[in-house]
């Protein structure tokens, strides 16, 4: 199988705010691809601008064989591009319930979405009990559940997540990563960002590290993780 | 003292402001523009049905209908010709409310000119108007029955497509996240040309009440702003039914207040329009997010639950 996204050169920021530089990811379909690095590093602005919320200075993003770098994110979504944001990634005026509606908003077939919102709640049993709550007064915990199961939604072939366990409980972890392992048997490919780079790199198929807002380091996880440069930059000596 | 009459007068006016704030309201939660263009939404809307009550030989209905056109046919064409090019160009919102205060001008001269060439800088709507009957010293007339009824209908009405409808609840979305409706798939261009629609058509008909109710010139709207924003304001700009509170208090803040000020502390009643600008800068001061997240039914139910 082939590259599914594949970014080429990229030189993307906020304004007139350059914040990666020259950076090129392959995303194999129906893979883990994961993105590491310290704080700061342009791993989230990587992911945004895949889906075409930052600005492009330079370079391609092609998605499935066609350039989308000029496409607005709906466009995208539209074309099976899933994103979980790391913050702010629910509508918290409106309930559980019509957030996954929300999540399935390209979807005309009002069965279908009924038939979805039933699957998600199997998968995301809280959401069941919440769903006519507001998003706005779940927990941690419980909110990136409901991101995951509102991008899930629609059926995406490629899913982003943005660092999808930050300052959550170990056990709620423990949850959403056997949840992503799950997610990419279902036969989704996954671009995940990390800044726990060892979880990250356990998971994942092929593994690139950022710094500065460039890619310094790539290869399979594994790999990754026994190479004795990004130990001692990345991981310090055990 | 009878306060029949400054309450009627109150909840008429409470029942069009409310209707005009909601237009903002809706505008604004979604697209953050301070929109004091909305003013000459409300102008248009009265002269359009003034116009086609008495010089197109229209009913009120239909003329109403027209209002509801055509004030929305203005809201997009603001929106597409002035916020969205300078929001496209990261415009901050203090610049788009320079902006809307530019382009409320602009319209509102072209109202004066095209009412000063045709004569007509004051005109109503002549409707016939029956007594119907008396609640106290106030008169019930058939101009109440168009107010009070289009009134609630139109809030029914936007209840039930912010809460039922696909386009409703992705609104409320965009509203509350406009970057993750995106990620969402939402085609958030179109639906915020159904919002302005929905936005200028609602403040285009209580305009085209107004206009049965009382005088329209070209400054109407302009007039009623104050108004509009005291009680959006009031909403926490955001909430739906805070808005909705927050145009009846207007209302009885103006007329029962002050007739109530008038009669125990001689109060002039040429203070009314300090009223709304008061409760204005008394939301900012001491709750800047208005009635937004008063929690009525909660508060109810613990009440109940302790005297229990």
């Amino acid at each position: 199988m082939g590259a599914i996204i594949e970014a080429k050169g990229i030189t993307a920021g906020y304004g007139k705010a350059v914040i990666i530089q020259d950076v090129n990811i392959e995303v194999e379909e129906g893979k883990i691809t994961a993105i590491v690095g310290p704080n700061g590093s342009g791993k989230s602005t990587f992911l945004k601008t895949i889906f075409g919320l930052t600005r492009v200075f330079k370079g391609n993003v092609y998605y499935d064989g066609k350039d989308v770098t000029r496409l607005p994110p709906e466009e995208r979504a539209r074309m099976g591009l899933g994103y979980v944001p790391q913050v702010n990634n629910i509508f918290p005026n409106l309930t559980v319930l019509e957030n996954l509606e929300m999540g399935a908003y390209s979807i005309e077939s009002k069965e279908q979405v009924r038939a979805e919102i039933e699957e998600m709640m199997e998968i995301f049993p809280i959401l069941k009990e919440r769903k006519r709550q507001k998003a706005g007064s779940l927990s941690g915990g419980e909110r990136q559940m409901l991101a995951m199961a509102m991008a899930l939604m629609g059926k995406p072939k490629v899913l982003l997540l943005d660092e999808p366990a930050a300052a959550l409980a170990p056990k709620v972890v423990n949850q959403i990563f056997s949840r992503i392992k799950a997610i990419v048997e279902s036969g989704v490919t996954v671009l995940l960002v990390e800044q726990h780079a060892r979880r990250a790199l356990s998971l994942c198929d092929m593994g690139y590290v950022m710094s500065s807002g460039r890619v310094v380091m790539k290869g399979p996880g594994s790999e990754l993780l026994s190479d004795e440069k990004f130990i001692e930059a990345f991981l310090g000596r055990a | 003292m009878d306060l029949s009459v400054p309450l009627m007068n109150s909840l008429t006016l409470g029942c069009m402001y409310t209707m005009m704030a909601l237009g903002l309201t809706m505008s604004y939660s979604v697209t953050k523009i301070s929109n004091f263009a909305h003013a000459e939404l409300v102008t248009l809307g009265g002269y359009i049905t003034a116009l086609g009550v008495n010089y197109w030989g229209l009913g009120l209905p239909t003329s109403l209908a027209l209002s509801f056109v055509g004030s929305g046919l203005l809201a997009i064409l603001m929106d597409e010709l002035v916020y969205k090019p300078l929001i496209k160009r990261g415009s901050r919102p203090l610049f788009l409310l320079v902006a809307s205060i530019g382009v409320g001008l602009v319209v509102r001269y072209l109202i004066f000119i095209y009412a000063d060439l045709n004569g007509i800088i004051t005109i109503q709507a002549l409707t016939k108007v029956e007594v119907l009957g008396k609640i106290g010293r106030a008169a019930l007339t058939t101009v109440h029955l168009w107010v009070f009824p289009i009134s609630i209908v139109s809030v029914i009405l936007l209840h039930l497509m912010f809460h039922h409808t696909k386009p409703g609840k992705a609104l409320r979305a965009m509203a509350d996240n406009e970057d993750l409706a995106r990620v969402s798939g939402i085609r958030i261009y179109r639906l915020r040309r159904f919002m302005w629609i929905i936005a200028g058509g609602i403040t285009g008909i209580a305009g085209g009440l107004w206009a049965v109710y009382s005088i329209v010139t070209p400054e109407t709207g302009w007039m009623a702003l104050l108004r509009i924003f005291a009680a959006s304001i009031l909403g926490g700009l955001t909430s739906f039914w805070g808005t909705i509170a927050g145009g009846i208090i207007i209302g009885l803040a103006e007329n029962v207040g002050i007739s109530v000020m008038n009669e125990y502390f001689n109060v002039s009643t040429a203070y009314r329009p300090l009223i709304s600008f008061v409760i204005i800068v008394m939301v900012f001061l001491f709750r800047p997010s208005g009635l937004a997240g008063v929690d009525v039914v909660g508060w109810v139910k613990r009440r109940l639950g302790r005297e229990e």
